[in-house]
């Protein structure tokens, strides 16, 4: 760059030179003094020029990424309704999990999402004075790091679109977004990105590779996250302490990974709540959720042992009493309880 | 864990809640919270951990002239301090009641 500058204003000298051969001899400075402006003229139109090629140049590595300007956009940019043409057992089953209500859960986070907005208006540094003003940002860096990952995807127009659904309590708007097939196997579902790249865009994420009769994702792609504990983990981990708020709703990965797989645990967040049970409900929504005596009984041994009563012949003022010993075991992959 | 008289007396009553017990972010003092949002430093762990079991131990005192008594033991899992609804925020995960007597 600055080589061509040089060479430009050589060549300007030399241009200069001639065209001034028949003309009036001019004072050095007024020479000079030209010669200075020229050369800011020059070099103006340089940054402009420079200015102009960088973003021209980024354009042409990476493809500019649209982003969704409503709820309704979003929700398209990750409709799943084609993948039930050929999946409807397995889509049945997501229909009935907590996945496909995640900005509602249970009910529960949706009070407990208003109350985090109404903490963050009230946080001096948060830059949030009522629910309209939360991005993207916001967003991504707290509820919906899981909740919904593809608020990347959006603008911060959504956010706050979202943020005042949950302030107005209106579920319909937020049942429109969810965690979806294409969250889990597409946008989730690469996790040494440093190594493998970025998800295809026209692909799904699964146990094989080859070829997937959708219009948009045409290929299938093995995955080796997908049937790893890291995959849940990516979400249902904890405590998040590396953000400008502190989340703290689940620790159930450190737990599988601090506690279970150290005390012999071997098996995988998927099979205890996929492969074992029924598949992708993940054994999770209201209705099959704790009040499920057979998921409690892999879950939790009880025994009680009420020991015969006694009393003391020694001690006749000692009250007759019995010993009761309740002992409970934990056998899931992580602490109970959990989230 | 609760044990009663034939006539349905309470004479012991025992209550323990498992949970990791959370603090404030802000860290004032001594406060446990629940809101994910708030919860920071941990005050006390004390859940079922995995492949784990915990024993508990109670000692059920009769009352005088009280030969037989209903011990209940009760597991539950909730989403609040309060009881709530079971089924709804509060759900039984075990529950038994065996008999013990004195001669």
């Amino acid at each position: 760059m600055c080589r061509a500058f040089l060479e430009i204003r050589n060549e300007r000298k030399e241009s200069d030179a001639y065209r001034n051969a028949g003309e009036p001899r001019r004072s050095t400075e007024s020479i000079i003094l030209e010669e200075e402006v020229t050369v800011m003229k020059l070099s103006r139109l340089f940054v402009i020029l420079i200015f102009m090629a960088v973003p021209l140049t980024a354009l042409a590595t990476e493809p500019e990424v649209r982003k969704a300007k409503t709820v309704d956009e979003l929700a398209a940019m990750y409709d799943v309704s084609s993948c039930k043409q050929c999946h409807a057992k397995i889509f049945e089953e997501w229909e009935k999990s907590i996945h496909s209500r995640s900005l509602i859960g249970t009910g529960r986070t949706v009070g407990g999402v208003q109350g985090a907005i109404k903490n963050w208006i009230s946080f001096k540094h948060s830059g949030v004075k009522e629910a309209k003003d939360m991005t993207v940002s916001h967003w991504s860096t707290t509820c919906f790091k899981c909740h919904l990952p593809q608020i990347e995807d959006a603008t911060d127009a959504v956010a706050a679109q979202i943020a005042e659904a949950y302030m107005k309590n209106d579920r319909a708007t937020l049942a429109k977004v969810n965690i979806n097939c294409l969250v889990c196997h597409n946008k989730m579902a690469v996790i040494n990105q440093w190594r493998d790249g970025k998800p295809e865009k026209d692909a799904v994420y699964g146990a094989k590779d080859g070829t997937h009769s959708d219009k948009v994702y045409k290929n299938r792609r093995k995955s080796a996250t997908m049937t790893a504990s890291v995959m849940c983990g990516q979400c249902h981990q904890g405590p998040l302490i590396d953000r400008p708020v502190t989340t703290q709703c689940s620790t159930l990965y450190g737990s599988y990974f601090n506690a279970y797989l150290p005390a012999g645990g071997d098996k995988t967040c998927q099979e205890c709540h996929m492969k074992e049970v029924d598949g992708h409900s993940m054994f999770s929504f209201r209705d099959r959720n704790y009040n499920d005596p057979a998921m409690v009984k892999r879950a939790l041994d009880v025994e009680v042992d009420v020991k015969k009563g006694y009393k003391s012949i020694e001690l006749p003022k000692l009250p007759p009493s019995a010993k009761v010993v309740v002992k409970i075991t934990n056998n899931a992959g992580h602490r109970i309880p959990d989230g | 864990m609760t044990a009663k008289t034939k006539d349905g007396k309470e004479v012991f009553k025992s209550e323990k809640i498992y949970m990791l017990h959370a603090g404030d972010s802000r860290n004032e003092g001594d406060q446990m919270v629940y809101g994910p949002a708030n919860k920071l430093s941990f005050l006390e762990e004390n859940t079922f951990q995995p492949l784990q079991t915990k024993m508990e131990t109670y000692d059920v005192k009769f009352p005088e002239n009280t030969k037989s008594l209903d011990v209940n033991v009760e597991l539950r899992f909730q989403y609040g301090p309060e009881v709530g609804t079971i089924g709804k925020d509060s759900w039984v995960f075990y529950k038994t009641t065996r008999e013990v007597s004195i001669k």
